[in-house]
């Protein structure tokens, strides 16, 4: 069992492009977790100036159940109900990445500002076991088209990496070629729990 | 309840466990290994108090065939070595083992769990035990340290990276820390044992970071293990200050060399690693030393000021400004070791440098006054003069362009101290026996110049350095191969030690090394490896490389054919030539012209091939430069011009004769015809070589591309001013022809360019297009009025309608350009109107056909005459009327005009047998003023003499006859009128005796007799002189009208009766006696005497 490579996907507030590629794995059957590395959960409400917050490990369906008392119509029509239907149904809550205890194999970010903050949370611990971790960006707009897009680049790479016979030796080379495949600019680097 | 059910629940699950145990030694693969999970889970948990005896029966399985069962041993030993360390002597041993694992994979896990046995390891050391046991696991660490070691030059990415963290383990682990909260250091390991050399580990210690040291700066190594050896190098300097200084160097070494092998991704991914480590290492206390240091490599990584600032402390900052006064010693020692100064003493090694910072305390106050003595500008102005005078070679060496790099910040304080250090070590320097000097080599491999006196792979390396040494300086071989062979032979030592070791080991029958010596030795030939003992190759070498290549495939060409290649290699110099550096494209350029007729085929495909990347069909290839790439586009047409040029231009005798050929070709196949490779057309016509040839392309090129016909064209139809007569009438004929083959837009452009040369001709003096290099003086002439309208009258045989714009032009025009069209548009109008079939005459005897109508072109011009084009229209009528009578539609047009716009009566002429007889008559006072020419003319017509079988005539023979007799003598001169009744007379087909008789007769019965009567009269006796009896009636009718009262009818009257002789006696006779006396003497002299008695 210990073959099979453990994911993590981290985006802001494990809602959209986590939660989509996430969906995505799963499906496919790979062994994947989902986090978000910022301090709160964050949606947009109904003015820019006023999102909803709510902490981490508050249900996807308590949520759910505040947007749809809050304003039905306008949170089905953005979306937001939509995404937290289908993440409710995939695990029962956004969970931070920092408070994390797994050992994951590959984190996937998804934005540069989420991989800063996942590089710096390594960084400022002491490794212990000396195992490794590589840690991968792909930039994904967090909309549902791009994350939708972003999470088919993710299912790609994971599959990719999947299929390696040696990741640590093959990462390079095979981001690189992911890089050229899906023409965005990827961050890597690796880091040990 | 617990008390109650935990004995029976331990003996139960011992018993399942041992039941696992039995199945696990049975079953195969992934059973195996599951069953294997819940024993060790078990065992740690739950019965922790029977791992010594169950221990082994998990241990075995470390040569088990399946992998995943031997990663689980692997964590097994791993788990045990943290939670049960008394056990630690036992399952070291296996670990061992699993490091040197035919599967990557298990070696990976065994050397990442090594790292945290040998912590374990040393933990369980400092522990009292038994000094045998100790010793045993010293011996079995220290063997686990070697291998490791070695593993670092492994050909697996991931080996190695596990590798490198093994390694900072060990380096932590074996310095020693001053403060408190370094970890487990080389203080905690007890020097009680004799085995235990404090020093000797801390030497390895320092060895290990000098290794991780280089390999963090080698030039081939993956990005990974970059970051990882980042990692390492900055978490060993966050808990062990020593190395702070060199990590830091080496981060600084590291941004400006960055291995060259790295992508543009890869790089960001560095470099943004190492900003973060670096401001992670800003936050660390242990860095205050070297703030400025840190400061100024965060701004080298392009971080602004302000975000510098916002990471580093302030106090920290602050700290910046005495740190530099001080200059302190850190500070130094990274100017010191930085390449930047080393212009004045390149030839000494780091190591030397280093020799010199341990004794920097003694040589303290030198140095400052050096220091002082460099902010002396005299003094330094003379130092500096005297070296140039005295110590500069004559030739730059060599090194001094490799390693010299301009200093940053020159002129600062820290710099100065820097350059004090270094005249004071250099003078100091002198006082010994002088340093044999290194190659640079020796500077780029910091392992070298240590005591020889060192442990394990330290006496190695030292041996191995004088050999390498040696070698250097007998004969300095290409790095890259030296650095491989010190490489290999360190390796090699370092494997006869352990060997030697291991024999030991056996001797003493302690627990038998299970090291196989073949995988070593595999691991030694692994070694070569060819991404380190390749370096990049040179830009100018590696393009040097490709056009030799390339020159080879061109070459082949016979060899190509024969083997059945050609079309590949066409498409692969295409490729070359398309894709790569303007060298390539030059060489398969000259190729192609070396022999075009036959190549010419291959320049095409190239061509396509450009045009494939100017359309973005193609993906441009990584190789193109950006400069290049931007104007691809541009490539296209080079190329394309540039074959044509030479092919044209070359003139080789061979190539003449063909050049016809090719260039046809080319324009005809190449996707696109640039506009530049048209101008080259325009420009071969103009200067008149192979114009024929070029005008031929043109229209070809009109007639073969449709879709672009509208651009080429305009390219031919200027040459239709063209001085040379030959030209011109090729181009006329090519522009005619397209004009009459071509789409809208083609004779658009046509009508355009013709319609401008009309237009010159209204110019007072002649444009410079007619004129260009042929008249110094601008005056017409006819030819150029001529040159002007020869495309309007080409295109106006296809289009008729031109003819409005014509009659436009020719209104404002001078006279003789007027004269010019009215000269040249004579011919085409002929052949316009000949055209129109129902001008034809109908055939005798069939019913009269439909009246023809105007051609539909001229009807504009009729109906609406520019102003001054009256007489082209008048030529035009004329012409149209020439052969068949006007239609009346014609006709009341004429009239209409008359009336209105043209009072020249000419106008009228040939409408004339259209008009009503009225009208005939009402212009005849005028007609007759006419030239004599136009009045014979006009008489023909009036009489239907030009058109024979015209019987419709308006006005009858015997009618104008009369009418011109009529004509009062104040409109019309009577001298007209008699020219006029002269012509008459003088068509004596028409006028025969019975119409002259008709007329006279007519004319006497003139209530008044008409001026000219007599005359008339005369004149048909003079021609028909049987009309006397009519004459004589005329006479005799005079007489009733008292003839002789009017004294010109008298005169005519005598002069007819003389002409008649005797026969006019009776008329004589009838005259009353009182006009008698008018009558002349010799007539009246003839009178019968009776009468006179009467």
């Amino acid at each position: 069992m210990d073959d099979i490579l453990y994911f993590a996907i981290a985006c802001s507030s494990n809602m959209n492009r986590s939660m989509e590629a996430h969906a995505f794995l799963v499906k496919k059957g790979f062994k994947v977790k989902s986090f978000g590395t910022g301090e709160k959960v964050k949606l947009p409400g109904t003015s820019a100036d006023k999102p909803n917050c709510y902490e981490f490990g508050v249900p996807y369906d308590d949520i759910y159940k505040d947007l749809l008392e809050k304003d039905k119509a306008y949170y089905t029509q953005n979306g937001l109900l939509h995404m937290l239907d289908r993440n409710r149904r995939i695990k029962p809550c956004p969970e931070r990445f920092q408070a994390s205890t797994e050992r994951f194999d590959v984190i996937i970010t998804c934005e540069e500002r989420v991989y800063d903050q996942v590089t710096e949370w390594f960084v400022s611990r002491r490794s212990t076991s000396n195992q490794p971790v590589h840690i991968v960006n792909i930039d994904i707009q967090d909309n549902h088209e791009e994350a939708t897009l972003g999470a088919f680049l993710i299912t790609d790479l994971v599959t990719k990496m999947s299929q390696s016979e040696d990741l640590d030796n093959d990462i390079d080379e095979l981001l690189h070629d992911f890089e050229a495949e899906c023409r965005r600019p990827i961050l890597n680097s690796i880091m040990f729990y | 309840m617990s008390n109650k059910y935990q004995p029976t629940s331990k003996a139960f699950a011992e018993k399942q466990l041992i039941q696992w145990i039995n199945e696990a030694g049975m079953s195969e693969g992934n059973k195996k290994a599951g069953l294997l999970r819940k024993i060790i889970e078990v065992l740690m948990h739950q019965l922790s108090s029977l791992i010594p005896l169950y221990m082994e029966n998990v241990l075995k399985f470390v040569n088990d065939k399946t992998t995943e069962v031997r990663k689980i041993v692997v964590g097994f030993i791993e788990q045990l070595s943290t939670k049960h360390p008394e056990n630690i002597p036992i399952i070291i041993s296996q670990l061992q083992l699993l490091v040197i694992d035919s599967v990557i994979a298990v070696q990976k896990k065994a050397i990442q769990a090594a790292s945290v046995v040998y912590k374990n390891a040393i933990i369980w050391i400092c522990k009292d035990n038994s000094e045998d046991a100790v010793k045993l696991v010293w011996d079995h660490i220290s063997k686990l340290k070697l291998l490791v070691l070695n593993l670092i030059d492994s050909e697996n990415e991931g080996i190695r990276t596990h590798a490198i963290k093994f390694l900072e383990e060990v380096v932590l682990v074996q310095t020693p820390c001053a403060e408190g909260n370094g970890g487990l250091n080389l203080d905690d390991i007890p020097s009680s044992y004799s085995f235990v050399d404090r020093q000797a580990l801390e030497e390895e210690a320092e060895h290990i970071f000098k290794l991780l040291q280089k390999f963090h700066n080698s030039q081939h190594i993956s990005s990974v293990n970059l970051m990882t050896c980042m990692t390492s190098l900055i978490s060993i300097s966050k808990l062990r200050p020593k190395y702070l200084v060199r990590v830091v160097q080496a981060l600084g070494d590291l941004h400006t060399t960055l291995p060259p092998t790295l992508s543009q991704s890869q790089v960001n991914s560095v470099r943004k690693h190492l900003k973060m480590q670096l401001i992670n290492l800003v936050r660390q206390t242990t860095s205050n030393e070297i703030i400025p240091q840190l400061m100024q490599l965060l701004s080298d990584i392009g971080m602004t000021q302000q975000e510098i600032n916002k990471v580093v402390p302030k106090e920290k900052r602050n700290k910046r400004f005495f740190e530099v006064i001080s200059g302190e010693i850190p500070a130094k020692r990274l100017r010191m070791d930085s390449p930047q100064n080393s212009q004045s003493s390149d030839s000494n090694s780091r190591t030397e440098f280093d020799d010199d910072s341990q004794s920097s305390k003694s040589s303290q106050p030198t140095e400052d006054s050096f220091f002082e003595g460099l902010n002396n500008i005299e003094n330094v102005l003379n130092l500096v003069m005297h070296t140039l005078t005295n110590h500069l070679p004559n030739e730059m060496p060599s090194s001094f362009l490799t390693l010299y790099k301009p200093i940053p910040n020159s002129g600062s304080i820290l710099q100065k101290r820097n350059l004090a250090k270094m005249i004071n070590s250099l003078i100091k320097g002198e006082q010994e026996p002088s340093p044999t000097p290194l190659t640079d080599l020796a500077a780029k491999i910091p392992l070298l110049s240590e005591d020889d006196e060192k442990l394990t792979l330290k006496n190695a390396v030292a041996k191995l350095q004088e050999s390498t040494k040696a070698d250097r300086q007998a004969e300095p071989l290409e790095s890259a191969v030296s650095k491989l062979m010190e490489e290999t032979r360190q390796d090699f030592l370092k494997e006869e030690e352990r060997k030697a070791k291991e024999k030991e080991k056996e001797q003493e029958k302690l627990i038998p090394p299970q090291t196989p010596t073949v995988p070593r030795l595999k691991q030694k030939v692994k070694l070569l490896k060819l991404q380190e003992i390749t370096r990049p190759i040179p830009k100018e070498i590696k393009e040097r490389l490709m056009i030799q290549a390339v020159a080879r495939i061109l070459h082949a060409e016979k060899d190509a054919a024969i083997g059945g290649a050609a079309q590949i290699r066409a498409k692969l110099i295409a490729i070359f030539a398309s894709g790569f550096t303007a060298d390539i494209r030059e060489l398969v350029l000259n190729y192609i012209l070396e022999d075009p007729v036959s190549r010419i085929d291959l320049g095409l495909q190239w061509l396509y091939e450009e045009y494939a990347f100017m359309q973005g069909f193609n993906r441009h290839p990584i190789t193109l430069q950006p400069k290049v790439h931007e104007k691809y586009d541009m490539n296209y047409s080079q190329l394309l011009c540039s074959l044509i040029v030479q092919i044209c231009e070359r003139g080789e005798p061979l190539l003449e004769n063909s050049k016809d050929i090719l260039l046809r070709r080319i324009y005809a196949e190449a996707p696109l015809v640039s506009e530049e490779a048209v101008d080259y057309l325009k420009h071969l016509i103009s200067e008149d070589k192979s114009a024929v040839l070029a005008l031929d392309i043109i229209e070809e090129l009109c007639t073969l591309r449709p879709p672009r016909a509208h651009k080429y064209v305009a390219a031919l139809v200027c040459h239709v001013l063209h001085p040379n007569v030959e030209i011109r009438e090729i181009a006329l004929n090519s522009s005619l022809k397209l004009y009459k083959n071509g789409s809208e837009a083609v004779k658009k452009v046509i009508e355009k360019h013709a319609l401008l040369y009309l237009g010159f001709i209204t110019l007072l003096t002649p444009p410079a297009e007619l004129v260009e290099g042929r008249h110094t003086v601008r005056v017409w002439t006819d030819d150029m009025y001529k040159l002007c309208l020869n495309l309007v009258m080409a295109i106006f045989t296809e289009n008729e309608e031109v003819l409005i714009d014509v009659a436009r032009v020719y209104g404002c025009a001078g006279a003789d350009a007027k004269r010019c069209v009215l000269r040249v548009v004579e011919a085409p109008l002929r052949a316009a109107v000949a055209d129109v079939p129902a001008f034809s005459p109908p055939p005798p005897g069939s019913n009269p056909p439909p009246l023809p109508s105007i051609p539909r072109a001229f009807a504009p011009l009729l109906q609406d005459c520019p102003r001054g084009a009256e007489t082209l229209l008048t030529r035009l009528v004329h012409i149209l009327t020439e052969k068949s009578p006007p239609t009346p539609e014609l006709v009341s047009r004429v009239r209409e005009l008359y009336a209105t716009r043209v009072s020249d009566v000419r106008f009228l002429i040939p409408v004339l047998n259209g008009l009503t007889k009225r009208e005939i008559l009402a212009a005849l006072p005028k007609l007759i003023k006419l030239n004599p020419v136009v009045v014979k003319e006009v008489f023909n017509k009036l009489l239907g003499l030009t058109n024979p079988n015209n019987e419709n005539l308006p006005v009858s023979p015997e009618d104008l006859l009369v009418a011109l007799h009529l004509i009062d003598p104040n409109k019309a001169d009577l001298k007209f009128i008699i020219k006029a009744t002269a012509i008459c007379f003088a068509e004596k087909q028409t006028y025969t005796q019975d119409v002259v008789s008709e007329v006279l007769q007519r004319l006497a019965e003139e209530p008044e007799t008409p001026v000219l009567m007599m005359r008339s009269v005369l004149q048909a006796l003079t021609l028909y002189p049987a009309l006397g009896s009519l004459a004589l009636n005329i006479l005799q009718l005079l007489i009733n009208r008292e003839v002789w009262t009017n004294k010109v009818a008298w005169e005519g009257w005598v002069k007819c009766c003389e002409r008649l002789g005797p026969r006019a006696a009776p008329v004589l006779a009838a005259l009353p006696p009182h006009a008698l006396p008018s009558l002349p003497p010799h007539l009246a002299c003839t009178l019968p005497p009776q009468v006179g008695t009467r």
